[in-house]
């Protein structure tokens, strides 16, 4: 019988690990949505803008899924993400892109239960 | 049949200014043809089909699209310069004619989009008065009695920025040789005075009966003198001159020039009047040279088609300094005033004003009231102590600047705030100034060229309009040409620098924005508004279309910027695509609201077409940008109808 401890540890992996999923599949949104010409916003420096900032959140994720960053360098990912999601939220809302306001969107709910999970220093120790 | 001839008979019942003695302007099987870059001569842009309604519109699917590959963005030193196309595609005699910014014309098939024929006149790509190639479409004609077996009987016109008018037969695309020389009419010939460059031919003429009527676009802002507004009427066939009218007082020629027409006219063809919507006067902005009096500029004159005598005039702008041009066909309807049928016309103008006359006298329905106006303070200028403001219907730009907006002024760190303090602003008409003075409404409208459309059963107006703030400085002539030396054409043209050559004073025009881009004044920048012209009283107005900048839509309360201009059609729908951000919409026309919206590859700045053929309903759109809105552009010509 593992340890609640233990168990924790796993919860919050597998979420990091679907958050590192979504932010994945915003950025391959995001690539296609740039590309894509028929959409209004193809080549524009918006739609590159979120191809950067989900890029950016899927390597932050998979970094903290992977049990790689620890202490400041885990806090400091953390925020980022954080700043990622509202910021790539904001920017997709004004796109008009809904795939990417909904994967972001769920991102953030499963970033927001992360933050709410009791005990998360265990993750970060 | 018994069914068409009915419909017809409606249609011409509801549309009192309609052509019905004009060859052309209905179809083989008698529906209404769109055969004018307004649709019809009386310019109200209203389509008598009924199949799309605001219950079915939601399911409008593309029916079929085209690539015309004559495009440029302008961004290749060694290519052409950018394209804009504003053209309305002509549905008349079974076929969609469009020209494109390379000046070739397409004839197409109206139910596939496949293409006929293609007339290539191969003219430069370069445009040698507007900087870059524009084409608002062609012109058709058709004899009335037509002679079975000879070629053009039924002819397409293209006008080109050399000031050559091509006409080539409607059903092969091949030159008409009794026409001009070879099928080619060279109407510089008659550009004899200060003639500083080829008079460009944008605008498709417009025809009635046997003639066309030619007006013609100048190179604005470049020099003080320049050549003298004219109109030309010339047999259709032949292209002989007819007549020609001068609009400036031949003495002043040595001062001034333009005052011409460069936008579409309207033809009263059950009075028999042809209506000239005038320009301003050169130096645009500077008018001390030229105190004598112009009564036909910026004016709206209505002439004898036949003779080109001015039957009466009516002046928008009283010297005109802020290129308040008047700049789109009046709109033609009849209404009831007292009882009493009324043949009215309704005039819409870049001050977003609305200028209601009896179209057989000129004289004002509703009231219009000459109202004192800010005085010059540059050297040499007067500026008129009076000018007319109409206040119905209300126009669509507010009187009073609406002040600067928070976002724009907090990002830039008060940056607009500051730029306003130091501007000469004092209402309506302030006169250009030294210091710098806003403009507001300014040159770029209140409304453009499209105008308004009018549905003539309800006597509902229809019509988008932008506002825009813009300032306006003149310049000492030493030190003008102290700030442009060193600049390349494009460095200046970025920053706004206009020549005004031969004036002692040189010009710099700036939309009043922040560092960032962002417009310094309140919103909405666009909006589409309904009158009943029975009343002029407003109906509704909405913020229309939505500004897009860097990819991201604002929100839709600010609303956006607009060139091109709606239709209405029977069933209660208004379609227009004008926006900046790349769509083409279906409006309530009862209540203004957003039924439909499709995205197209660039702003949709020319009028649509509206027709039916095989008994289905299409709205088709030139879709092809205008760098006045964004450097956007793009070939697509798209129709869309009712699935099945």
């Amino acid at each position: 019988m593992p340890s609640p401890s233990v168990l924790h540890r796993s919860f919050a992996s597998r979420l990091w690990g679907v958050l590192t999923l979504l932010a994945t599949l915003a950025f391959l949104d995001s690539v296609f949505e740039y590309f894509w010409p028929a959409n209004g916003v193809h080549g524009t420096e918006g739609a590159l803008l979120v191809v950067i900032s989900t890029l950016l959140m899927a390597i932050a994720a998979g970094i903290i899924a992977a049990h790689i960053a620890k202490g400041w360098f885990y806090i400091l990912l953390e925020i980022l993400i954080f700043l990622d999601l509202w910021g790539t939220g904001v920017a997709a809302y004004f796109l008009e892109n809904r795939i990417l306001l909904v994967l972001d969107v769920l991102a953030l709910i499963v970033f927001i239960i992360h933050v709410a999970m009791p005990r998360r220093a265990v993750a970060v120790s | 049949m018994i069914r068409l001839a009915a419909i017809a008979a409606l249609a011409l019942a509801a549309s009192p200014a309609l052509a019905q003695d004009q060859p052309g302007s209905t179809v083989s099987d008698g529906s209404q043809a769109w055969y004018t870059f307004t649709g019809q001569l009386n310019a109200q842009k209203y389509a008598t089909a009924d199949q799309i309604t605001p219950d079915n519109v939601s399911r409008l699917q593309t029916a079929w699209q085209v690539n015309t590959g004559d495009f440029s963005d302008g961004n290749s030193d060694k290519g052409p310069p950018a394209s804009d196309w504003s053209a309305t595609p002509l549905f008349v005699n079974d076929t969609i004619y469009v020209s494109t910014p390379f000046y070739r014309v397409l004839a197409l098939e109206p139910d596939t989009g496949k293409i006929k024929w293609t007339f290539d006149s191969k003219t430069e790509l370069k445009d040698p008065t507007q900087g870059e190639l524009k084409t608002r479409g062609v012109s058709y004609w058709q004899s009335a009695s037509p002679v079975a077996g000879q070629a053009c009987q039924k002819i397409v016109y293209l006008g080109t920025p050399d000031g050559h008018l091509f006409a080539v037969d409607a059903d092969n695309g091949k030159a008409c040789a009794n026409f001009g020389q070879n099928g080619v009419l060279d109407i510089n010939q008659w550009n004899t005075v200060n003639p500083k460059w080829p008079l460009s031919i944008l605008q498709p003429p417009t025809v009635y009966r046997n003639q066309l009527f030619i007006g013609w676009a100048g190179k604005d802002w470049a020099e003080a003198v320049q050549p003298p507004g004219s109109v030309f009427a010339v047999d259709a066939e032949t292209g002989k001159l007819n007549w020609k009218l001068d609009t400036i007082p031949p003495d002043l020629d040595p001062k001034t020039g333009t005052s011409n027409v460069w936008t579409s006219m309207s033809i009263d063809t059950q009075n028999h009047l042809l209506f000239l919507p005038i320009s301003s006067p050169s130096p645009d902005y500077y008018g001390g040279d030229r105190l004598a009096p112009m009564p036909l500029s910026t004016s709206l004159t209505a002439v004898n088609p036949d003779t080109g005598k001015v039957v009466w005039s009516y002046q928008i702008v009283h010297h005109d300094i802020w290129d308040y041009d008047t700049n789109s066909a009046p709109t033609l309807f009849d209404m009831q005033v007292n009882g009493k049928t009324v043949p009215a016309l309704i005039q819409s103008s870049k001050l977003g004003y609305f200028y209601v006359l009896n179209r057989l006298t000129g004289q004002p329905i509703f009231p219009i009231d000459e109202k004192p106006v800010p005085a010059s303070d540059v050297q040499g200028e007067q500026a008129s102590p009076t000018q007319p403001e109409p206040t119905t219907p209300a126009p669509t730009v507010p009187d009073e600047f609406p002040g600067i907006s928070p976002v724009a002024d907090i990002s830039s760190l008060g940056y607009c705030s500051r730029t306003l303090a130091g501007l000469r602003y004092d209402g309506r008409f302030t006169p250009p100034s030294l210091k710098g003075t806003l403009a507001f409404p300014a040159t770029a409208g209140g409304v453009e060229w499209g105008g308004g459309a009018i549905d003539p059963v309800t006597n509902t107006y229809v019509v988008n309009s932008s506002a825009v703030a813009q300032i306006y400085r003149l310049i000492p002539r030493a030190e003008y040409d102290a700030k442009i030396k060193g600049l390349d054409d494009k460095k200046r043209g970025e920053e706004g620098y206009f020549a005004m050559e031969g004036a002692p004073y040189g010009f710099q025009l700036q939309t009043f924005l922040n560092p960032m881009g962002m417009p310094c004044w309140k919103g909405p920048y666009g909006t589409l508004s309904s009158y009943d012209l029975n009343t002029g009283k407003l109906n509704w107005r909405e913020p229309f279309g939505v500004v897009q900048k860097w990819g991201f839509y604002m929100p839709d309360s600010w609303g956006s910027v607009t060139i091109g201009s709606p239709v209405v059609t029977k069933s209660g729908l208004i379609f227009i695509g004008a926006s900046m951000d790349s769509r083409v919409r279906a409006i309530d026309e009862k209540s203004g609201k957003l039924l439909w919206q499709s995205l197209v590859e660039a702003p949709a700045v020319a009028e649509p077409a509206v027709y039916t053929y095989k008994g289905k309903e299409y709205v088709v759109f030139a879709v092809g940008g205008n760098s006045i809105l964004e450097p956007k552009v793009a070939d697509q010509l798209i129709a869309y109808a009712l699935p099945g």
